[in-house]
C-alpha cells in the first residue's frame, strides 16, 4: 500500500459502462491471499478431515467410547479385531474414545475462544476508545486479573463450578480474554487517531456507534489472527488441566486425559499413547499453520 | 562548465513482481548528469522516478529486477556485487531521502551516524572524522554545530535533520547527490533555505544533483535541465527554459497549467458570495478569542507545560464565502479546525454559529448542528472506513440526520451525489483501498456534503494529492461552493493553493494571528514580515522570475509553541513582556487589512 505522501496515478475520471462494480473488501482480499497459502490450506483440509471424524465417525464404528467389549482388554491394534487402535485396560475400543476426545477438546476450545474474544474486544474497544480515567480504571482490573495465579484460580473455579466442564471451559475463556483486551485496546488507540473516526464524529454519531461501527469491523485482522492462536493454547491448557487431573473426569474424555492414562503404561501399552498424541499434534499443528498463515494474509507486508 | 560525464543511464527496465502480476515501474529510460549540473526528474506519484534512481544505487526492493545499462563514471552499476557497490554507494554517489526522521537511526548520536561513513569510506579515526563532520554541519548553517554532533536525532527539527542529511551524504565530497523528494516534507521557508545549501554545495564544489521532485516551482528553481516522466517513460526532456516556456507534450502542458501559481496581476474566477443582507454580518460563523491550550506533562511531581497551540484567535466568515488558513507546520491550524466543530473543546473563548454559541451545546444539540459543519480531511484514504464500500461512508450522514429516508431514497441520493462529484456510480460498492487518491478524496468531499451543510472545512484537503488531481479537486469544490452555496475554511501549507481558491486569508504563527485581510491585497501588499517572508519563499514556476527573485531571511527559526517568547520573533522590542503571556496585538492598518504588531522590518532581517 501507498503512504499518504503518494497516492496512485490512476486517471481520475474513469467510467466503466454497465451494471455496479462490486468491490472486494479487505477481509475477502484476506481469504484470497490464504487460499494461496500452501501450508494454511493443507491445514485448513486437515482440521476439517479431523472435525469430521470426530463429528461423523462415532456413527461408523461398531463400539461406544464407554462400553467395554469384555473379549477384548489391553489389545493392541488390529484389523481382524475391528479395534483399529486397540482398547485400553477396561476394554474400551481406543479409536472411539479419541474421536469423542477430539469432540470435546475442540468444543472446549470453541467455547472458551469465543467466550474470550466477545468480552476481551468488548472490553478492549471500549477502553481504548473512551480512554482517560475509564481506560486507567479498566487496564488496572486486567492487570490486577493477571497477578493472580492461573491455576490457583481454576482450582477456585472447580470449587465452584464442579463437574460441568463447559462451564469450567467456559470460565477459563473467561480468564483467556485479558491477552485479548490488551491487543485490542491496542489496536483501538491507534484506529482512534485515524481520520475516518474523526470524520463519523463530524458527522454526528454517538460513542457506542462508533465503537461498534467503525471500531471494531476494523479490528477484524487482529483477533481472527489472536483466536485463530487462542485455540490450539486452550487446547494445550485443558491437555495440561486434564493431566493434572482437574479437567475433564471418567469416563467422560478428552485429548489431555487420554494421553495421561497413556504415559502411565506406555512401557507395556504403548500404543495408548501414541494414537492419541498423534492426534493432538495433529490438531495443534494444523491450527498453527492456519493461524500463521491468516497472519500473513491481514497483514501481506510483514512477511 | 566542464563536459565531465558522471552518471549515463541508457534503456533501463525495471520490472516488479507483484501478486497481481508484473509491473514495469520503468520502461527504457536514457539520460545522462554531468559534472555540475542538476537534472530535475519531474513526474506524479507512480511515474518510476524514484525507482530509477534507486536502481542506480542497487537499492530496490527484492522483487524488483532491472536491465539495461547504469554506468557511473564508466563503470557499469547492474549487476555489481554488493562489496563493491559499497565502495561507491555514499562515498561516490549519495543520496538524500524525503523523509529526514525515518531515514536517521534513531537511536544513534548524529556524530556517531556521520562518523561511520568516514570510517567505512576512509578508514579515518573518531578524532579525525569528527572534524570533518563539524566542518560540514558548519557548512550547512547548523547552529551550534559542535552540540548537534552529541544529540540524537529526534532532538532536531525537521529542517535541521534534513540538513544533517545533506552533511552527511556530503561528506565523502560525492560527485553525485541524488535527492529524492528532499523538501517535500519541509515547510516552504525551510525549503527554501535547504534548496539554498544545495544549489551552493552545487556551485562551489561541482557536485551533480539528479533533484526528483513533483513540484515544478522547485525545478525552476534549481535545475538546468529536465526530464518529465510519466507511466515510467519519459515524456519530454530539455534545457529548463524550453520546458517552461515552450513545452511539446501534452501532459507537461497539463502539468504546468495544474500548478497553481500566486500573481495578483492575474484575476481568477472564484465563486462570488452572496452579497450580505443589511444587519446580518457576523451571524454566520463567529470566532471569537479562542483558545486551545494543552499540557505536557514533564514528570510526576513537575508542574506540566502549557502548550498554547491557538492563542487568541478571532474571525468570522459569510456565507458563500472562502477563508484561507496559511500557516507553517505547528502553527495550530488543524486545532484550530477542530477548535471551530468543537472536536477539541476550546479552553477559552467563543465560536458562533448563526447566533448561537456552540460552547455551550450538550452533545445531543451539538449533534444536530453538525449537520450544518462538516470536515474534509487530508490524507483521503484514511478519512474513508477500509471496511466500509464508499456508498456505505458516504451514505452516513444521511442515516444520522435524515433518518425518515427510506433506504431506497437514501441509495439514490447517494448515487446523484456521487455524480456530482465526478465519480461514476457504478462504484457505489467499491472499497477506499480500490480507488485512487483522487477518487478517495471525491468520496469524502460527497461524504461532507450530502447532508446539504452550509460551512465545510477542508483541513490540507489537497495536500496529498498530485498536482493534475489537485487541480481537478480545487475546480470540485469550487463547483460545489457555486451550486450550494457553500462556505469554505480552507487550511493548507500551500500558499499557492490557498491563494487560488480564498476570497480572504488568515496568516497563523504558532497559534496567533498574523494577518487577515482578502487574497488580492494579501499577496499584492503584504503587511508583515513573515508574511513576506512566507510569500517570497514559495517558488514560482517560472525559470527566469525565480532565479531573479530576492528571498527575504528573517532572523531565528520555527520554534516551539511552548516557549512563551517565541511568538515575540517579530516584536523583538516588547520580549520583555512575553513571560506574561504577551501576545501581539492586531491592528486594522486598512479597512478589513488585519496586521499583528511588529518591529520594522529592518530590524528583522538576517
Amino acid at each position: 500500500m501507498l503512504g499518504p505522501q503518494k497516492q496512485s496515478i490512476v486517471e481520475d475520471t474513469f467510467s466503466s459502462p454497465g451494471a455496479t462494480t462490486q468491490g472486494r473488501s479487505l477481509m475477502q482480499n484476506a481469504w484470497l491471499r490464504l487460499m494461496r497459502n500452501r501450508a494454511a490450506v493443507v491445514s485448513l483440509f486437515v482440521l476439517g478431515l479431523l472435525i469430521l471424524l470426530a463429528f461423523a465417525g462415532p456413527y461408523f464404528i461398531p463400539y461406544n467410547y464407554e462400553d467395554p467389549d469384555w473379549a477384548a482388554f489391553r489389545m493392541p491394534p488390529s484389523i481382524e479385531s475391528g479395534h483399529y487402535m486397540g482398547t485400553d485396560q477396561n476394554g474400551r475400543d481406543l479409536f472411539a474414545r479419541i474421536l469423542y476426545g477430539t469432540r470435546v477438546s475442540l468444543a472446549v476450545a470453541l467455547v472458551a475462544t469465543l467466550v474470550s474474544v466477545f468480552i476481551g474486544v468488548t472490553f478492549g474497544a471500549v477502553a481504548g476508545y473512551i480512554g482517560g480515567r475509564v481506560d486507567q480504571a479498566m487496564m488496572r482490573f486486567v492487570d490486577i486479573m493477571y497477578a493472580l495465579p492461573y491455576i490457583l484460580f481454576v482450582i477456585l473455579l472447580m470449587v465452584i463450578f464442579g463437574r460441568n466442564v463447559y462451564l469450567l471451559f467456559a470460565a477459563i475463556g473467561a480468564l483467556e480474554w485479558l491477552t485479548m483486551a490488551r491487543i485490542v485496546r491496542g489496536q483501538t488507540l491507534s484506529i482512534k487517531q485515524r481520520e475516518y473516526i474523526e470524520a463519523a464524529r463530524a458527522s454526528g454519531q454517538g460513542t457506542f456507534a462508533i465503537i461498534f461501527k467503525h471500531i471494531i469491523p476494523n479490528l477484524a485482522g487482529p483477533v481472527v489472527i489472536y483466536a485463530a492462536l487462542t485455540v490450539p493454547e486452550i487446547i494445550v491448557t485443558e491437555s495440561f488441566l486434564s493431566y493434572l487431573g482437574f479437567g475433564v473426569q471418567e469416563p467422560l474424555t478428552s485429548l489431555g486425559t487420554l494421553i495421561a492414562d497413556g504415559a502411565s503404561v506406555f512401557e507395556v501399552l504403548p500404543w495408548l499413547l501414541w494414537f492419541p498424541a498423534t492426534f493432538l499434534v495433529l490438531l495443534l499443528l494444523s491450527l498453527l499453520f492456519i493461524g500463521d498463515g491468516l497472519r500473513d494474509a491481514f497483514d501481506p507486508k510483514e512477511r | 562548465m566542464t563536459q565531465d560525464r558522471i552518471l549515463e543511464i541508457r534503456d533501463l527496465q525495471v520490472d516488479f513482481d507483484t501478486e497481481d502480476g508484473q509491473v514495469h515501474a520503468v520502461s527504457g529510460i536514457t539520460c545522462h548528469i554531468d559534472a555540475g549540473e542538476c537534472l530535475g526528474i519531474v513526474g506524479e506519484s507512480g511515474s518510476g522516478k524514484s525507482q530509477t534512481f534507486l536502481a542506480a544505487m542497487g537499492l530496490l526492493s527484492r522483487n524488483g529486477t532491472v536491465s539495461g545499462a547504469i554506468e557511473f563514471r564508466g563503470q557499469n552499476l547492474i549487476g555489481l556485487g554488493i562489496p563493491a557497490l559499497n565502495k561507491i554507494r555514499g562515498d561516490k554517489i549519495s543520496m538524500i531521502f524525503q523523509d529526514p526522521l525515518t531515514s536517521l537511526t534513531p537511536h544513534m548520536r548524529i556524530g556517531h551516524q556521520m562518523r561511520e561513513v568516514l570510517g567505512a569510506h576512509r578508514g579515518m579515526g573518531d578524532r579525525q572524522a569528527d572534524q570533518v563532520c563539524l566542518d560540514w554541519l558548519e557548512r550547512v548553517r547548523i547552529p551550534e554545530a559542535a552540540r548537534r554532533l552529541r544529540q540524537y536525532p529526534h532532538e532536531l527539527s525537521g529542517g535541521m535533520r534534513q540538513r544533517v542529511m545533506i552533511a552527511m551524504a556530503m561528506l565523502c565530497d560525492p560527485d553525485l547527490l541524488i535527492a529524492d523528494e528532499p523538501t517535500t516534507a519541509l515547510d516552504v521557508t525551510i525549503q527554501a533555505e535547504i534548496l539554498d545549501i544545495m544549489d551552493e554545495l552545487r556551485r562551489e564544489r561541482g557536485t551533480a544533483i539528479a533533484l526528483i521532485t513533483h513540484d515544478m516551482g522547485v525545478v525552476a528553481r534549481m535545475c538546468d535541465r529536465v526530464q518529465v516522466m510519466r507511466y515510467g517513460a519519459y515524456v519530454e526532456a530539455g534545457l529548463t527554459d524550453d520546458i517552461f516556456y515552450n513545452p511539446q507534450h501534452d501532459y507537461t502542458k497539463k502539468l504546468l497549467n495544474a500548478v497553481p501559481r500566486i500573481d495578483p496581476e492575474a484575476s481568477i474566477e472564484r465563486p462570488i458570495p452572496k452579497p450580505l443582507a443589511a444587519g446580518s454580518k457576523g451571524n454566520f460563523l463567529k470566532v471569537d478569542n479562542v483558545e486551545v491550550q494543552f499540557k505536557i506533562r514533564k514528570g510526576f511531581f513537575a508542574r506540566p507545560d502549557i502548550l498554547r497551540a491557538v492563542d487568541q484567535v478571532s474571525f468570522d466568515v459569510n456565507p458563500g464565502e472562502t477563508l484561507g488558513i496559511v500557516g507553517e507546520s505547528g502553527s495550530g491550524k488543524s486545532t484550530l479546525a477542530r477548535a471551530v466543530l468543537q472536536l477539541i473543546p476550546p479552553t477559552a473563548g467563543n465560536v458562533s454559529w448563526l447566533g448561537t454559541s456552540l460552547n455551550d451545546l450538550d452533545q445531543e444539540e451539538m449533534k444536530a448542528k453538525r449537520s450544518d459543519l462538516q470536515i474534509v480531511f487530508q490524507d483521503p484514504l484514511a478519512s474513508l472506513d477500509p471496511s466500509m464500500t464508499v456508498g456505505a461512508s458516504i451514505m452516513e450522514p444521511l442515516k444520522v440526520f435524515e433518518k425518515h429516508l427510506s433506504k431506497d431514497q437514501m441509495r439514490a441520493k447517494v448515487q446523484d451525489m456521487m455524480e456530482r462529484v465526478g465519480l461514476d456510480h457504478t462504484m457505489i460498492n467499491r472499497y477506499p483501498h480500490e480507488l485512487s487518491g483522487g477518487q478517495n478524496q471525491r468520496v469524502g468531499i460527497a461524504r461532507a456534503t450530502i447532508a446539504r451543510p452550509s460551512l465545510v472545512i477542508c483541513d490540507e484537503a489537497v495536500s496529498a494529492l498530485d498536482v493534475s488531481i489537485r487541480a481537478q479537486i480545487l475546480e470540485l469544490l469550487m463547483g460545489l461552493q457555486k451550486e450550494f452555496d457553500l462556505s469554505f475554511i480552507f487550511i493548507s501549507h500551500d500558499l499557492s493553493v490557498v491563494w487560488e481558491i480564498s476570497h480572504r486569508i488568515l496568516v497563523l504563527y504558532l497559534g496567533t494571528v498574523v494577518e487577515l485581510t482578502d487574497s488580492d491585497s494579501l499577496f499584492r501588499n503584504p503587511q508583515h514580515p513573515y508574511t513576506k517572508q512566507l510569500i517570497s519563499a514559495v517558488p514560482l514556476p517560472d525559470p527566469r522570475l525565480e532565479r531573479g527573485r530576492a528571498r527575504i531571511k528573517l532572523k531565528g527559526e520555527l520554534s516551539s509553541p511552548i516557549d512563551p517568547r517565541a511568538r515575540m520573533r517579530f516584536l523583538p522590542s516588547k520580549l520583555h513582556l512575553a513571560s506574561q503571556g504577551y501576545v501581539p496585538k492586531l491592528e486594522e492598518r486598512m479597512p478589513g487589512h488585519f496586521v499583528a504588531e511588529h518591529d520594522p522590518i529592518e530590524e528583522l532581517l538576517v
